[in-house]
């Protein structure tokens, strides 16, 4: 191989074109499950974040060592600031699904999220990292060039790249596709991470560590009869688990695979929701897997949904 | 409007979002890729040495980026059950002890105590107790939390709070029956052995004194 062909394979790679549609899925998706972290937080949010909560900023900042990008620290130690932080997060979390301001208001929910990273650090588990990063990346997307609010508006001011029938094919002018190649990544990346953690472990081995997790008292949500207690069970479970994550970073990029391993690992993290109360995190990785639907399936699928749900696609009348 | 001249218009204003600020569009037409390109891979080099930090030029590089990607929130670990899961269930209690000598026991929330529905927004507290700050990995917080908890037990101002004492409990989650590699002894059959039994989770019977705070007045601030 060439150095001439890396190149070419490189900017094919990062710098062909692509349908906004499966990141402006993504948005929304990811949209919903913002409004939900938003709406579940917001009930203690004097807890986490409050002047007299449970952690103070000085501790934060002496744990960190460095300083993060933090909007509350534009008026620490504010309850007033901070309850008007969340209003802005979460009208920006809204804008985000529906689609105004699209990349204002990604940037804005990336800030609000890095924000809370930073001010309780101990309070955050590996979803909410995937969140704040793909925040980060959906950020260069052009995500809001389908299925939003400022597409129909550019739709009626006729500045938009293609025509109103097009648009209700869901048939849009392509865009960059580096910054859907960066979410894609990223997904990937999780799973290459978790799998090579967990490989050299003792217990995802000797395929105990399905047992034990299933044990962790203050994680269960529904105590599944028979699965994890026994022994065959727990080992196929803790072996399949690596199986799929390991399907998850390779076998994801192979046309022919795909939806196999899409289709298992939706079950897969079914099931773990099922069993264990992490909410919101087995959603963000599941709705993830939008990314690499195939744009014409995605158009199918959306046609399917508008022909059942007319009213969950908004169009523009004369 | 012709569609070119339409496509004119969005791409221009996705681009002046950008770049208008630095360069112009013909600059950037001739520098996109490289620019992009730069970017991609500092940040891919960046994930891959955050995340397999096992090398000293890794750490190195960790060291001198670090600044920008904490500041960014771009640090990600995703070792979730990694590299094995927790063996031991934990819960934190404290004691707060008055002036008058009376002692309270405050309880940190029990996931495993709580309903289908009650748990789902409680989920923070167990992150934040039972991951993180329940284990010597969190040791800055617990004089914090003493405070707070101090803070929401005071019952009546002429007797405030005097120590506060952050205790862990846990227990070990029991090892699972796994089949005995050797052979049986002399005269039993393999098959005639008693099978192992799948223990419960015991009660937490370990207890371990994280901290104990005096409390000053200072700490009471904010007390309604």
């Amino acid at each position: 191989m060439s150095i001439k062909t890396l190149f070419k394979l490189w900017d094919e790679f990062w710098f062909s074109e692509t349908s906004p549609l499966a990141v402006a899925v993504f948005r929304i998706l990811m949209g919903f499950i913002m409004i939900l972290f938003v709406l579940l937080l917001t009930q203690d949010m004097l807890v986490w974040f409050g002047q007299y909560g449970l952690i103070s900023n000085q501790t934060e900042r002496n744990f960190a060592q460095v300083v993060g990008l933090n909007l509350l620290n534009l008026a620490r130690d504010n309850d007033t600031f901070l309850l008007a932080f969340f209003v802005v997060f979460f009208a920006a979390s809204l804008c985000m699904t529906i689609g105004y301001k699209t990349r204002v208001s990604v940037l804005v929910v990336f800030l609000c999220l890095n924000s809370l990273y930073h001010r309780n650090a101990f309070l955050f588990n590996s979803g909410d990292t995937y969140m704040r990063v793909m925040s980060f990346w959906l950020f260069f997307a052009a995500s809001g060039n389908a299925l939003s609010i400022d597409h129909l508006l550019n739709l009626k001011r006729n500045r938009a790249p293609e025509s109103r029938e097009e648009a209700e094919k869901f048939n849009y002018k392509s865009v960059s596709i580096w910054p859907m190649r960066l979410l894609q990544l990223q997904l990937a990346l999780v799973y290459f991470h978790t799998f090579v953690a967990k490989f050299w472990g003792d217990t995802w081995v000797n395929g105990t560590s399905v047992y034990y997790s299933s044990r962790i008292e203050d994680l269960v949500r529904v105590k599944l009869p028979y699965v994890f207690d026994n022994l065959w069970t727990c080992q196929l479970l803790t072996w399949g688990t690596l199986v799929i994550e390991l399907a998850l970073f390779t076998l994801i990029w192979i046309k022919e695979f795909r939806y196999y391993v899409i289709a298992l690992a939706i079950v897969f993290h079914l099931t773990i929701d099922l069993h264990m109360n992490i909410p919101l995190f087995e959603w963000i990785m599941m709705f993830s897997y939008v990314l690499f639907i195939d744009n014409q399936d995605l158009q199918k699928g959306l046609l399917r949904i508008r022909q059942k749900f007319p009213a969950l696609f908004p169009t523009l009348r004369d | 409007m012709a569609p070119s001249e339409e496509n004119q218009k969005v791409r221009k204003s996705n681009f002046q979002f950008f770049t208008s600020l630095l360069v112009t569009e013909k600059e950037w037409a001739k520098v996109r890729k490289p620019v992009i390109s730069a970017f991609i891979l500092f940040h891919g080099m960046l994930n891959f040495c955050y995340m397999f930090n096992h090398h000293p030029y890794t750490q190195a590089l960790n060291y001198f980026f670090h600044n920008y990607y904490f500041f960014l929130g771009l640090d990600q670990d995703f070792g979730v059950f990694a590299p094995v899961p927790r063996n031991s269930n934990p819960h934190l209690v404290a004691i707060v002890r008055y002036k008058d000598g009376t002692t309270r026991i405050w309880n940190s929330p029990r996931m495993e105590r709580l309903g289908f529905l009650e748990k789902i927004p409680k989920e923070r507290f167990r992150k934040f107790f039972d991951d993180n700050c329940a284990w010597e990995k969190a040791p800055m917080a617990w004089p914090d939390i003493a405070r707070y908890v101090a803070r929401t037990s005071m019952v009546e101002k002429s007797n405030p709070p005097e120590t506060v004492s952050l205790i862990r409990f846990s227990s070990r989650i029991p090892p699972p029956p796994m089949p005995d590699d050797l052979p049986p002894p002399p005269g039993q059959d393999r098959q005639k052995q008693e099978k192992p039994k799948w223990e419960a989770n015991p009660p937490h019977y370990e207890s371990k004194l994280l901290i104990t705070l005096k409390i000053h007045p200072q700490d009471l601030e904010g007390v309604k």
